[in-house]
């Protein structure tokens, strides 16, 4: 329910409470009030009413003394004269307005009657106490009852000097009296007279007052009720009052019974309630509009607050809150406001924190690669990623809070170096704890490289800061847009795989080189391939002929193996050996390999093509625990003979190998099976380890063999080697010959072996054949070398 | 004067029936003549004046006249709108004198059965004995004042006499022998029988105390409530 409404009904539930109570409390108040006042004026009344009964009684007991101090009556009386008796009471009660005259002589005989009960004989007067009242106190007055009747009795003395009888009149009690005596008293209510009969009934016998009330008498008690009651009657409620009349003693009781009708009582009442309904009525009229207006008073505002709230929670921070004011609605409109901008402020703050980094308070990563990426690419840039490669090494030696003032000093010479460079129009990041990346757009690899050389020069002067100095290394990898990539997030990516390369370089600034990237997307699906590949044949193997210098024959073959992608055509072995050899794939590999070398070789040793295969060992197969019982087995298959077999290791993979890789060098040795070290010469070699190890060659690397016919200095190294090798037993193998004169140079050291361009590239297996044929050929030909049979 | 009794006669009075307590002591007073002494109270014990003591032989006694001289004739006066006295007892056959020495005129009436009369009488009058030849008590009132009531109380009995404000009355030379005292009053409660006593005269006084219930005086006339 809407919140107006509620006010609304809640304001007028509450008048309506309210005036409901005012009303009813009003009713009962006057209603109480003005039964009180019946009841007071009932009670009035009934005491008027008893003092107006008195008043007539005394005037009639006045008459009747009057009478009995007649002279002629006394005589009449004390000479026993009946007749004048009657007649005198008669006369006399007609003045009076007594209904009935008794004589009643001192016995309590009635001696005359001037309505004498029918048939019956006059008896005796019923309230014989009566009489000794009157003769007491001259007169006595009082309610009785008379047949059935209620009367007013007075019962006088007749005095002849002493009482010789009395005169008992009789005034009837009836509805004429009643009401006259109503008028008197003033009463309001419909009076009547009461009997009880002997058995406790109660009959009106005289007032206009509902039968129904005299049933009520017994219920309300024989007691005097001192104060009015109310009754229910069929009629409806009554105000009702009832007194006892003294009665002589043997008289039945004799109640004045009052009763006012409530509705009498309340008549006035009724304009009251009137006006006080109209008044409630037009009351609620005006609350529930003044209800209603004072909601939407209320509600209004409320309502633009929300709206304004709204607005604010959609991220409209600007437009002002309404209604204005000084009052509470005012004051909390001004409270969301304030809230709002300090909302806004807030979030300016977060947003800047989101996207700028902490430490420099250059952009971050995410916000300089989207910053990159929606500025608009025309022609070339360059995205060039600057790290300083020793900062670690300086937060761990002199700790985080140094580290972060050396970046800091490195963003403000960096931005400076920018600026000055690129015209300010280069986009400066910090992408990680200790490289920046700037975007320099329109520039090409000789302009990045040149910028590059730049900030290199800006940032080697070491950071200094009190006795402390410290030196940066500062490297640089740029990646060129469109050709390294056309999102940020590549060219960054590849900016600092240049990076790393660059590490090593003279300059420290590299350009990102694809085929060195041995982070390429597509060699993580590369190792599935492989499996593939091997399954369909894509690998091949290829021969690379091995020189024997002494007689300058083809006496041995290394295989390399070579891959024939269907989408990517052919991968060299560099792409793939390394990622087989970290993920495991090397075994399949390296059992194809044998499989598919040897296989070839025997075929070959079946042709007359007597050759030592020369097959790769990783260092992975050294882990495997099988594989002498591998190799012996192939070698039993392809009836290989043993000494036809060379397995290759790098110098870098033997050294420092634990024993279960050594042991199973010892066991292939014992095969028969020729170990060589490879590439030896570029790692980290024991003599005295290699001593202990089962080989019989070494194979010199091709980088002291390269150049061998212009370097004295690869020269002294690689006759050297030759010796060495030979004084400890090894055959020398050269790798990477590239020209004649360096075989001639090789053989006048004394190597045993030569391998490499100037004699042939790594051939198929079919090539080979006709190879080595023309080689020896030529070879008869020239005749240097002895004929052999033909290939 | 005491004279022997004669023959009592039964006093017949129809009055309210109440039983009256008489304790009766009996003392010696010296002399040859012999009296009695009535004291008479009411009901309350308060002594009760204007009470009417008749003394009857009941032997057979000698009567002499004197005793009946000063119940022939009483007199009745008018003083001030009153009878004085209020109570007078005489002999059957004697009479009353009814004197007016009031300053107003009277109007004297009695309805009493014994004996019926009426007459005005003017101030300083003084009428002719009013003859009562029948015993019994008879009521005098006067018309034009109702508050004016005397009482004569007409007996038999050769000895008779009034109490005074003390309640006492004293019969003298009285005989020794046995005597009814019967004691009436005016006031005495309606159909009660006046009590009787018998006495045993002899040589001395004897005092007889009586009490008799009566009832309240009246209240005047022109005064009182309706109740």
């Amino acid at each position: 329910m809407k919140f107006s409404t509620r006010l609304a009904l809640f304001l007028i539930a509450l008048l309506v409470a309210v005036q409901a109570a005012t009303g009813v409390a009003t009713y009962a108040v006057i209603r109480g009030t003005l039964i009180g006042q019946g009841a007071a004026q009932l009670t009035s009344g009934a005491t008027q009413f008893t003092r107006q009964l008195d008043e007539i009684a005394r005037q009639m007991a006045a008459g009747v003394k009057i009478l009995t101090l007649d002279y002629a009556l006394r005589r009449a009386v004390a000479e026993h004269d009946h007749n004048t008796v009657v007649s005198a009471l008669r006369n006399h009660g007609r003045r009076v307005g007594a209904s009935r005259m008794l004589l009643v002589d001192t016995d309590g005989t009635i001696g005359a009657d001037t309505h004498p009960p029918a048939g019956a004989d006059r008896g005796l007067f019923a309230y014989p106490a009566l009489l000794e009242q009157a003769a007491e106190n001259q007169r006595v007055a009082t309610v009785a009852v008379l047949n059935g009747e209620a009367v007013w009795l007075v019962v006088v003395p007749v005095l002849a000097p002493d009482a010789i009888a009395f005169v008992a009149a009789a005034l009837p009690l009836d509805d004429e009296m009643l009401a006259r005596l109503r008028v008197l008293a003033g009463l309001p209510a419909a009076t009547g007279l009461a009997i009880a009969a002997p058995d406790g009934d109660w009959h009106m016998t005289a007032g206009p007052i509902d039968t129904a009330l005299a049933v009520q008498l017994p219920a309300v008690g024989g007691r005097q009720t001192a104060e009015p009651s109310i009754i229910t009657t069929k009629t409806g409620e009554t105000i009702f009052l009832f007194r006892l009349l003294e009665t002589p003693p043997g008289s039945p009781s004799v109640a004045a019974v009052m009763a006012y009708p409530l509705s009498d009582a309340l008549r006035p009442f009724r304009r009251i309630i009137a006006v006080v309904l109209g008044a409630l009525g037009f009351g609620l009229i005006a609350a529930m509009v003044g209800a209603w207006l004072v909601a939407r008073g209320v509600v209004r505002p409320l309502e633009a607050l929300a709206r304004y709230a709204g607005r604010v929670g959609a991220g409209d921070y600007t437009s002002p809150p309404e209604p204005g004011g000084r009052d509470e609605i005012g004051q909390l409109s001004a409270a969301l406001g304030g809230m709002t901008r300090a909302i806004a402020e807030r979030e300016d703050h977060v947003r800047h924190q989101a996207s700028h980094d902490p430490v420099t308070g250059l952009l971050n990563r995410q916000t300089l690669a989207a910053t990159i990426d929606a500025t608009p690419m025309r022609g070339s840039a360059a995205v060039v990623v600057i790290g300083l490669m020793r900062l670690q090494e300086i937060a761990n030696t002199v700790g985080r809070e140094l580290a972060e003032r050396v970046m800091r000093d490195a963003a403000t010479r960096l931005a400076a170096a920018l600026g000055n460079a690129t015209l300010g129009s280069a986009t400066l990041g910090c992408v990680g704890e200790r490289s920046f990346a700037a975007l320099l757009p329109g520039c090409d690899a000789d302009a990045a490289l040149a910028i590059g050389a730049r900030v290199i020069a800006a940032l080697d002067h070491p950071y200094r800061e009190g006795d402390l100095t410290t030196d940066t290394a500062v490297a640089i990898g740029v990646a060129l847009a469109p050709e390294h990539g056309t999102t940020a997030a590549l060219l960054l990516r590849r900016a600092e795989v240049a990076q790393q390369s660059a590490l090593h370089t003279k300059d420290r600034a590299a350009v990102y080189r694809a085929d060195a990237d041995p982070h390429r997307p597509e060699l993580l699906s590369l190792m599935g391939e492989l499996r593939r590949g091997l399954q369909r044949g894509e690998l091949q193997l290829y021969y690379q002929p091995k020189l024997d210098l002494d007689s300058r024959r083809i006496t041995g073959a290394e295989a390399v193996v070579r891959w024939q992608h269907p989408t990517r055509g052919m991968i060299s072995p560099d792409s793939f050996i390394g990622l087989a050899e970290e993920t495991g794939n090397i075994g399949d590999l390296t059992r194809w390999a044998l499989q598919s070398g040897m296989t070839q070789a025997a075929l070959w040793h079946s042709q007359g093509l007597e050759l030592r295969l020369a097959l790769n060992l990783s260092v992975r197969d050294l882990g495997d625990d099988e594989l002498p019982q591998r190799i012996a087995a192939l070698l039993r298959d392809t009836a290989l003979p043993t000494a036809a077999l060379v397995l290759e290791i790098t110098e870098s993979a033997i050294m420092g190998r634990p024993d279960a890789a050594i042991a199973v060098l010892r066991r292939l040795a014992d095969l028969g099976i020729a170990l060589a070290i490879d590439d030896f010469g570029v790692g980290q070699s024991s003599l005295a380890y290699l001593r202990r190890l089962p080989v019989s060659e070494l194979k010199i690397d091709k980088a002291f063999v390269q150049r061998l016919a212009q370097s004295p200095d690869d020269q002294t190294i690689v006759r050297s080697v030759i010796e060495l090798g030979h004084s400890l037993g090894y055959r020398v193998t050269a790798e990477g010959v590239e020209d004649a004169v360096s075989l001639d140079v090789l053989a006048g050291f004394g190597c045993d072996e030569a391998q490499g361009y100037a004699i042939a590239r790594p051939l198929p297996a079919e090539s080979f054949d006709r190879f080595v044929a023309a080689w020896h050929a030529t070879r008869v030909l020239a005749g240097t070398a002895p004929a052999g049979p033909a290939a | 004067m005491a004279t022997p009794a004669t023959t009592g006669r039964h006093l017949r009075r129809a009055r309210l029936c109440v039983a009256a307590v008489l304790p009766v002591v009996v003392g010696g007073v010296p002399g040859q003549a012999a009296g009695i002494a009535a004291s008479v109270t009411d009901g309350a014990g308060k002594p009760l004046a204007q009470a009417v003591v008749t003394v009857t032989p009941l032997d057979n006694v000698a009567v002499s006249p004197a005793a009946a001289s000063h119940l022939a004739t009483a007199t009745i006066d008018q003083q001030n709108e009153r009878f004085v006295p209020e109570v007078v007892v005489i002999h059957t056959g004697g009479g009353v004198v009814f004197r007016n020495s009031d300053t107003t005129r009277h109007h004297l009436y009695s309805f009493a059965p014994i004996r019926h009369f009426e007459f005005v009488q003017n101030p300083g009058d003084v009428s002719a004995p009013v003859k009562f030849d029948t015993p019994g008590t008879a009521a005098v009132g006067c018309n034009i004042h109702d508050n004016m009531v005397a009482y004569v109380d007409v007996t038999d009995a050769p000895w008779a006499a009034i109490t005074d404000q003390t309640g006492h009355a004293h019969i003298l030379d009285l005989p020794p022998g046995r005597f009814a005292v019967t004691v009436w009053h005016p006031r005495l409660r309606p159909r009660s029988t006046p009590p009787t006593q018998t006495v045993t005269l002899e040589t001395a006084d004897t005092t007889v105390a009586v009490s008799l219930p009566v009832l309240p005086p009246p209240r005047p006339h022109g005064r009182g409530s309706l109740y």
